[in-house]
């Protein structure tokens, strides 16, 4: 009922602008100018330095061009068959969705963790946030450094806990081992990641109502349950907010590997967009890395346009 | 009861403990490793308190490595990126958020979607595009470069921030004889200072992180940054645990001052930036 009249008195508005457009006689630029020059400057720029060069890779992928020779030629879409056969990209894509989906799960664990805390305890909280700031504002390549140092072969504090914990009976090559070096590239991205994921759920457990804690204390529910039933599904939106933004910062992690391992030992800690900067830059095959640029856009916006779509449905159907 | 509570609270100050522990221990290793001596660094078990307390890494980077000019670079790059950005933007918002006019939804939502883009699609050509300006390892390059980077994340801090100044106060000045120039300038920008200043120093924060862009865009320290020349202490056979410790510590240690002095303002913009949506 409301919304028709809404509907109808946003109708009689619009023509009553119509006619005092038509009245006042003055033409479209007369009316916008001023809207226009205030924002396409900035519109624009961000779209030269945007779509253009999009437009510029999408018809790259579809050539043979080369950074260092400078040659390019049309070859239609025998990039993207190359890229079928080529192991090195398949393993690329298949360890950036393995990365991905550990980063983003342990952010958000650590994150709920972090938040959760730093929400119950009374002493200490803006210490708390100070300290989870630091990770957060050093430059994602400085993150990958600090744990390349930490993951040094002689001297590694990674090790000497491990070893006194009795976790490891004789020090890990961190770095110079596959399966280590990635476990340490996704140790470093969550400690990296965390404190984002955190801050956001902090701020979110803060609009949880204190009352409605109480009462279902008062109801006898344990400390799970009220989270279960009571905060979880009132911070989903901050959640589902957190989860991709997270998916699409990690699809697209290249500093922390540049700074950690370089993509090595081997290939092992190779993801997309460093594969897909290697070559343009590496190997100068512009047109062979642009492909990979463009199947890279294609795997984020199918999986994070996945999840925006999935989560939005639950909450709208939640509430 | 009363040991109960205790022992739930002294819990969960251990785990504030650990938390505080992880966060803070990696950052706390660099900055010790970069006083340590090259035999300090190699002994097991390592130190965790460095033994000796001196400043040879830091003088060598500054006066051997380059160190002075890439900060210099970054101080540059960093500064000159943020004002035009924040700028630039500031009218767009202010536009967005005030107007309705034909494409206001379109135009807006391009930018903000420009933003979720991944770099590595716009990479080569953004390089061709510097090199046919004749910019290559030019500041001015990278500040081109850095402001385009810069725009969606200013605007939609600052509409979301001009949202919540009312028009009336605008309005209530215009009818007092000011025109819509007037009424911005002399009533909302002041209004939005804390919202400028967020988006500023989130932009100050992210110019001086950036990395990729600097990457392929800078060959020599007449432009190179900070990040970058970071990243080229380890050679290829030795890896100076010393030197880079120290490089990190100093490209770290401006923007973990900016956090310690403005908390509020950057937690608030992280927040609200992402939340509104």
């Amino acid at each position: 009922m409301s919304e028709k009249t809404g509907l109808e008195s946003s109708r009689t508005a619009k023509i009553t602008q119509r006619v005092k457009r038509l009245v006042s006689g003055r033409s479209f630029l007369g009316r916008y100018w001023f809207v226009y020059a205030l924002v396409l400057p900035a519109v624009l720029y961000r779209l030269f330095w945007t779509l253009w060069p999009l437009l510029q890779t999408t018809y790259l992928s579809f050539t043979d061009s080369n950074f260092i020779y400078g040659t390019s030629q049309f070859i239609g879409i025998q990039n993207y068959v190359d890229l079928l056969s080529d192991d090195q990209f398949l393993n690329s894509i298949s360890f950036t969705l393995i990365y991905s989906a550990s980063v983003v799960v342990g952010t958000l664990v650590a994150g709920m963790i972090i938040a959760l805390l730093l929400n119950r305890i009374v002493v200490g909280k803006s210490l708390g946030r100070t300290v989870l700031l630091i990770p957060w504002v050093i430059p994602f390549v400085l993150a990958g450094i600090v744990w390349r140092i930490m993951g040094s072969n002689i001297g590694s504090p990674i090790n000497d806990v491990l070893l006194r914990l009795g976790v490891i009976d004789q020090g890990v090559a961190w770095l110079a081992e596959s399966i280590p070096a990635q476990i340490i590239v996704i140790v470093a991205s969550i400690w990296k990641y965390t404190p984002f994921a955190a801050l956001l759920l902090l701020a979110g457990l803060g609009t949880v109502p204190q009352e409605l804690l109480e009462a279902a204390q008062l109801d006898g529910a344990n400390a799970w349950q009220r989270f279960r039933h009571v905060t979880l599904p009132l911070i989903t939106p901050v959640i589902l907010v957190v989860l991709v933004f997270q998916t699409m910062d990690a699809l697209r992690a290249f500093d922390i590997i540049y700074g950690l391992t370089k993509g090595g030992p081997g290939d092992s800690t190779q993801v997309l967009s460093y594969y897909a900067y290697q070559s343009m830059f590496y190997y100068g095959k512009s047109g062979y890395g642009s492909a990979q640029a463009i199947v890279m856009l294609v795997l984020t916006i199918a999986i994070s346009g996945t999840l925006a779509a999935l989560l939005y449905r639950r909450t709208s159907t939640e509430e | 009861m009363i040991l109960r509570k205790t022992v739930r609270r002294a819990s969960l100050y251990l785990g504030f403990l650990v938390f505080l522990l992880i966060a803070l221990f990696p950052f706390y290793w660099m900055v010790a490793t970069s006083f340590k001596s090259p035999n300090e660094i190699l002994s097991t078990p390592p130190t965790y308190i460095p033994g000796d307390l001196s400043l040879r890494t830091f003088s060598e980077l500054f006066l051997r490595r380059n160190f002075g000019a890439y900060m210099i670079n970054s101080i540059v790059v960093t500064c000159f990126s943020t004002v035009f950005a924040v700028t630039i933007s500031a009218f767009a918002a202010y536009g967005f958020a005030r107007f309705r006019f034909p494409g206001r939804g379109l135009l807006m939502g391009t930018v903000v979607i420009s933003a979720m883009l991944p770099f590595i699609t716009v990479l080569g050509p953004t390089y061709l595009i510097v090199e046919g300006l004749g910019l290559l390892d030019t500041k001015l390059g990278l500040i081109l470069v850095f402001i385009g980077g810069g725009i969606p994340l200013a605007i939609w801090f600052l509409y979301v921030f001009y949202q919540t100044i009312p028009v009336e106060l605008e309005e209530a000045a215009m009818v007092d004889g000011a025109n819509r120039i007037q009424a911005f300038l002399r009533v909302t920008l002041p209004l939005s200072a804390p919202g400028l200043a967020a988006s500023t120093l989130l932009l100050l924060i992210w110019f001086w992180n950036e990395f990729i862009f600097a990457l392929v865009l800078t060959l020599s320290p007449q432009s190179k940054t900070l990040t970058v020349g970071l990243t080229e202490i380890p050679g290829l056979w030795d890896i100076p645990y010393d030197y880079m410790s120290a490089g990190g510590t100093v490209a770290a240690l401006p923007v973990i001052l900016l956090v310690i002095f403005f908390q509020r303002y950057i937690i608030k913009g992280i927040v609200a930036g992402a939340v509104k949506e």
